[in-house]
């Protein structure tokens, strides 16, 4: 029993990864039908300069953890007026290509700036574990999964209370109704893509600290996981895409202990085709009729 | 006009040709004449590509043997030795075209070589078809040697690791529960755990658990919450550097304080600067330790940093060992003849070379000491050197 609840834990630590660089996918997608394929990069580039702060700069953690948000975001931002917003009116599978090419691009950039050899990150937190009631959990999940909870909770709060989140919400219902109510979609779209991009950037920093090896093209299987879950959890619901990130981590972690690691990516690429057969717009997506 | 550039570059791609096969060729024979008696032997490695770093410490290591051999009279009254440098990109069909090519145009007596286990067994079969010795110095592959009668290695084999750190836990460090954690997309690490588990469990001891993970898995959590759980007192990692790293870090984050056991694959500096104080105390078996005071080890070292201005890896001594091999067979031999030279080198005994001293069995697989080494302070050290 108390191994399994130590698996459950495991398995949360690298589900509450999944669910930070989910949410990226399903904002987006949210706001402009959009499958940005370039995130699992960003939050690569969220690692390298959490990395950067803390080795060459001797930045303390928390400083680091914001730069590791900023700059992805920045990042995210300018991806997105230079590359999607000439698109906007182009037909989806164009943008979709172009997602593509700007995720090799970023990657094989890394490649070029970062030599492809993976990297030690630097270890912040004691490695050692804490004991409750004698399940062991080891100091840098905790850590992980308390911050992804908080960023969780802040993006939550921006999303429903604020002026902000209002309109994001708004431009996610209705672009041009939106923009004829007086708000300015794009500088919605921009802020959307920074946000996500903040998220993975932070996740980028917690995979260092849970699982301290970063290298150039750490990000694409993370990346393709993450999308899993937010389809998974409903694209486009936000809350969706944090239980999708938990489920897509549980299964992961479950399937390893209980049966093989070889049936790991099966059984939680195969979940993903009984949910869109059973439920196909997701666990929490609202099924929504085709605007004629 | 299209059709005047095509023929303009024909030419130009006929006339490049040309001169590089004669400048190639002058320099070659300008060589082979100013030494008169020449044995020609071939060495086959990747000094590009992926596994660039094994292939140029080889050729390294073999040239300082070659330079040796030849600076003390060479071999069989007054022979030089000609090393014939190719280099395979770690790629099997280019290795094909300089086997077919070393053996038929520059009549080598012999080759060092192929460096990784894939072009071997492409070697392999050339080298039996036209009965030319090879030596590998670093392929691992158990089956490599049986592939031919052609074939011979200086390095141990796989499974032969897992042999010799299965007696160790067992006899060594007097263990009694071990857990094996091993990639099983990854043949070598599959020949490791294997061996290790066989030998450990005739030797009394119980292999309480095995668990298994993928290429590229960076999450061990699940893996090593599994072995916590039955509380061993070794664990068995046969994998490479920077998985052993995370996973020593990360089953010392679960609380894990059992000693953990390793293959070659964990000689490399990256293991130190990965896994920092988690990798203090772990065992694995290796070719060498350049911390070995013997004089052959050090004065290898020597020569090689002042030739190559470097750090070697394992690849230079064994490869090293593999010229010293070969040249010792022709002697034997008396004469340059691919099949003599190879019955030689089966008959060898108790060579002594900077990775010890060997001799080999029935499948031309040496009989060699293990190098044990471990992680103390920060550093490797030396443990001990154990033969079967």
């Amino acid at each position: 029993m108390g191994l399994f609840v130590q698996q459950i834990v495991n398995g949360l630590a690298l589900g509450s990864i999944y669910a930070l660089i989910a949410l990226g996918y399903t904002m987006v997608y949210g706001i402009i039908r959009l499958i940005n394929f370039a995130h699992g990069d960003i939050y690569m580039i969220g690692a390298f300069v959490g990395y950067f702060a803390l080795t060459t700069f001797n930045l303390p953690f928390g400083v680091s953890l914001v730069l590791a948000m900023l700059i992805p975001a920045i990042l995210g931002m300018l991806i997105e007026r230079v590359a999607y917003r000439p698109l906007r009116k182009s037909p989806s599978i164009a943008v979709l290509i172009t997602a593509i090419g700007v995720s090799l691009l970023i990657e094989n950039l890394a490649i070029l700036w970062f030599s492809p050899d993976p990297r030690p990150f630097p270890q912040i937190f004691p490695n050692m574990p804490l004991d409750f009631f004698g399940i062991k959990i080891s100091i840098p999940q905790i850590i992980v999964f308390l911050t992804s909870v908080a960023l969780m909770i802040a993006l939550n709060f921006l999303v429903q209370k604020t002026k902000i989140g209002k309109a994001m919400r708004a431009v996610s219902q209705d672009k041009e109704a939106a923009s004829l109510m007086g708000i300015d979609t794009d500088r919605i779209i921009s802020l959307t893509f920074a946000i996500g991009s903040a998220l993975a950037g932070a996740a980028g920093v917690m995979v260092g600290v849970i699982y301290p090896r970063i290298q150039p093209l750490m990000g694409v299987m993370p990346g393709l996981k993450a999308f899993v879950s937010a389809v998974l959890g409903g694209i486009g619901s936000i809350p969706g895409a944090m239980l999708g990130g938990l489920i897509m981590g549980l299964t992961e972690s479950l399937v390893t202990a209980l049966i093989s690691s070889t049936w790991r990516d099966a059984i939680a690429f195969g979940l993903l085709i009984v949910i869109l057969l059973v439920k196909p717009s997701g666990i929490l997506g609202k099924s929504t009729r085709e605007k004629v | 006009m299209k059709k005047k550039g095509l023929v303009v570059a024909i030419v130009a791609v006929l006339v490049l040709t040309v001169v590089v096969y004669f400048a190639f060729f002058a320099g070659k024979s300008k060589q082979a004449n100013t030494n008169g008696k020449v044995v020609k032997i071939g060495f086959i490695g990747p000094l590009t590509g992926g596994a660039a770093a094994y292939g140029i410490n080889a050729k390294n290591g073999a040239v300082i043997a070659i330079d040796e051999i030849n600076a003390a009279g060479g071999i069989l009254d007054g022979y030089k030795i000609e090393l014939l440098i190719q280099d395979n990109r770690g790629d099997t069909s280019e290795t094909l075209t300089i086997m077919n090519k070393l053996i038929d145009q520059d009549k080598v007596v012999a080759i060092i070589g192929p460096v990784t286990t894939g072009p071997t067994t492409v070697a392999a079969d050339i080298a039996g078809q036209k009965k030319v010795p090879i030596v590998s110095p670093t392929a691992t592959g158990d089956k490599i040697t049986s592939l031919s009668d052609y074939v011979t290695r200086v390095c141990f084999y796989d499974s032969y690791q897992g042999l010799i750190m299965g007696k160790f836990a067992a006899d060594n460090l007097g263990k009694k529960t071990a857990a094996i954690l091993f990639d099983n997309t990854n043949d070598y690490s599959m020949g490791l755990a294997d061996a290790f588990a066989r030998t450990f469990q005739e030797l009394g001891g119980t292999v309480v658990s095995n668990e298994a993970f993928s290429e590229g898995d960076q999450d061990f959590n699940a893996q090593l919450t599994n072995i916590a759980a039955k509380n061993p007192e070794v664990v068995f990692v046969p994998a490479y550097y920077s998985d052993d790293a995370q996973i020593l870090l990360q089953a010392r984050a679960l609380g894990i304080d059992a000693i953990f056991l390793g293959g070659d694959g964990w000689d490399s500096q990256e293991l130190i600067n990965g896994a920092g104080v988690a990798a203090e105390g772990c065992y694995f078996t290796t070719h060498y330790s350049p911390e070995d005071t013997s004089e052959k080890v050090q004065n290898f070292l020597i020569k090689y940093k002042e030739k190559h201005q470097s750090e070697p890896n394992f690849a230079a001594p064994l490869a090293y060992d593999a010229a010293l091999l070969l040249a010792d067979a022709i002697e034997r031999a008396g004469e340059l003849d691919s099949v003599k030279i190879n019955n030689a080198i089966t008959e060898t005994s108790g060579l002594s070379g900077v990775t010890g001293e060997f001799s080999f069995d029935e499948n031309r697989n040496p009989i060699k000491e293990v190098t044990i080494a471990t992680v103390k302070d920060g550093k490797f050290a030396l443990v001990d050197k154990v033969r079967p």
